[in-house]
């Protein structure tokens, strides 16, 4: 499978990512190498093999509350927080 | 040929667990802004997400009270997309594998239901936003529905009977108000009978009023386009309480394109038939089949007994009324008319109400005896409601007992008759009207207290 320069674009677009047309290129050949591989993975015949995730189930928890982190904390790694303990963040168009 | 509006709907209920669906943090609504958040539902790197299992129960519950299979096997896919209320940059949900799908509420086919997270709250304030991520992380259902909906009254039926069967299972509190209960809406028309046309999607209705008038002006917004000659647009729209209207949602995020993929951080969640079966025990007896019940069982209107299951307590002080009084008709309109008339006056719920179902049952059972008549009991009960008293204790207190011995009214009215020879003379002469006053003196003599039937029928009988 090809990813063009077209493609690479938009997916740079929606992943908020922006890149002149060398880096375009660039990002488009490196994903082509990936998905090609993927490609080649899938010619491999593993018929009679079982994968393993069948038999694997995702764990659950009890219904139990733990105390959260400390407000302090939380605001020490935000690049704002306002007095009243929100993040501030740069106006959002929309709703 | 006129219009048909084609309407599916999606709603999101809020599951009530104490705890987020991936991390440990509390759901309580309204703690102060981030202060129920964690590095997994603060979307931090590393920090991985485990499932509670006390949601997907619930979900489960929601996916039998509806009817839907449900599948031993569900996969959680992120849908990313970038918005300020979405720490990780995508929200986890399920999309090709959900947990249940294909079941229905009376003519409504549900298409899936589906376990995913809440995101948080932001709250504008000029050149920029505030975000409180209490609220990210809650879990949720949404349940989607075939788009079998054909006008703004029967969307609202389905969303009450959905939020009904919510409540009575416990899955969802309800609240639409604190937001535990979301509604958008697809909307289409078409000429009756021709294929669907395009749909516009409206976000967020909160409330009934809302889904109806969103919902009624978006239908007369399409047609009046169509019949113009234009074309209708796929597109979001939010609806505005203020001015009724639905409007283009401006986003920054122009792209629908959600990449979704499954979450290589959860493996797939497995429910066993034995899980299941156990959790299908846990399911009360819906709504609908009691209303069904109470119109087979006690002989009630189909409207009467709509309006005594609209919640779960209600029924069941109404059950218990049946119980105490022995009396399902007299339980049902003492229920229906006076409790919910005092509930509403005083803005009361069942839980902290005085008049208890085993007072009120004693009630019925002094008004069905002949001890008390109709207009002394309503003074009891009002005096219940305020007091808390006996009904009995009420009685005696306020000397409201009703005579209801033939011999002790007899001789009063022999009386009466004594005493107004002039207007029973008149009345036997063809005066009928004199009776009412006959009886007025016999209700004087007794100071009110003769059964009103008994005086009637006592008083005819003697003046022949």
């Amino acid at each position: 499978m090809k990813i063009d320069r077209d493609e690479a674009k938009r997916i740079a677009g929606l992943a908020h990512l922006e890149f002149d047309d060398a880096g375009l290129d660039r990002m488009a050949g490196e994903m082509t190498k990936i998905l090609s591989y993927i490609d080649q993975l899938r010619e491999v015949d593993v018929a009679g093999f079982d994968s393993g995730s069948s038999a694997e189930a995702t764990p659950l928890r009890d219904d139990v509350p733990r105390p959260s982190v400390d407000r302090a904390a939380v605001a020490s790694n935000a690049p704002a927080f306002s007095a009243d303990g929100h993040f501030i963040v740069p106006k959002v168009i929309g709703e | 040929m006129t219009w048909e509006a084609v309407i599916g709907l999606e709603v999101h209920a809020h599951l009530s667990t104490d705890t987020k669906i991936f991390c440990a943090c509390a759901t309580a609504f309204g703690a102060p802004p981030n202060t129920q958040v964690c590095p997994v539902c603060l979307g931090y790197p590393g920090a991985l997400p485990v499932l509670n299992r006390r949601a997907v129960e619930l979900a489960i519950r929601a996916a039998l009270a509806t009817g839907c299979t449900i599948h031993e096997r569900s996969v959680f896919a992120r849908k990313n997309y970038f918005y300020p209320d979405l720490p990780k940059g995508y929200q986890i949900s399920q999309f090709d594998r959900p947990l249940a799908t294909g079941g229905s509420i009376g003519n409504v086919r549900i298409l899936r239901i589906h376990m995913e997270e809440d995101a948080g709250k932001s709250i504008h304030h000029g050149e920029v936003s505030h975000v409180d991520l209490n609220r990210a992380g809650t879990p949720l259902v949404e349940i989607v529905s075939e788009p079998d909906i054909r006008s703004a009254e029967e969307a609202d039926a389905y969303v009450t009977r959905l939020r009904q069967i919510l409540m009575y299972t416990e899955v969802c509190d309800g609240n639409m108000e604190e937001g535990s209960l979301r509604c958008d809406a697809n909307v289409s028309v078409r000429r009756t009978g021709a294929s669907l046309g395009t749909r516009a999607e409206i976000k967020n209705l909160n409330s009934f009023r809302y889904l109806r008038s969103a919902i009624d002006f978006e239908i007369a917004r399409q047609i009046a386009i169509l019949e113009s000659g234009g074309t209708i647009t796929q597109e979001t729209r939010l609806y505005d309480p203020a001015s009724g209207e639905t409007r283009t949602m401006r986003s920054k995020e122009e792209a629908h394109d959600y990449r979704y993929f499954p979450d290589p951080d959860l493996l797939p969640l497995v429910v066993d038939r034995a899980w299941i079966d156990e959790i299908a025990r846990s399911v009360p007896e819906l709504p609908q089949v009691r209303a069904e019940r109470y119109q087979r069982d006690f002989a009630l209107s189909g409207k009467d007994a709509e309006a005594l299951v609209t919640s779960r307590p209600l029924a069941d002080y109404f059950e218990a009324t049946v119980e105490s009084s022995g009396n399902a008709r007299g339980a049902a309109n003492w229920v229906r008319n006076e409790v919910l008339r005092v509930l509403n006056e005083q803005k009361l719920d069942l839980a902290g109400y005085r008049v208890t179902p085993g007072k009120l049952g004693r009630l019925i059972r002094l008004i069905d005896s002949g001890a008390i008549g109709g207009k002394a009991a309503k003074e009891v009960f009002d005096d219940m409601s305020a007091s808390g008293h006996d009904p009995e204790q009420i009685v005696e207190r306020k000397g409201l007992g009703q005579i209801s011995d033939p011999a002790v009214i007899r001789e009063a009215a022999r009386r009466v008759i004594e005493r107004n020879a002039v207007q029973v003379e008149q009345y036997r002469a063809g005066k009928a009207q004199l009776f009412g006053f006959l009886v007025g003196q016999l209700m004087k003599e007794t100071r009110g207290k003769a059964n009103a039937e008994m005086a009637n029928a006592i008083l005819r009988e003697l003046l022949g």
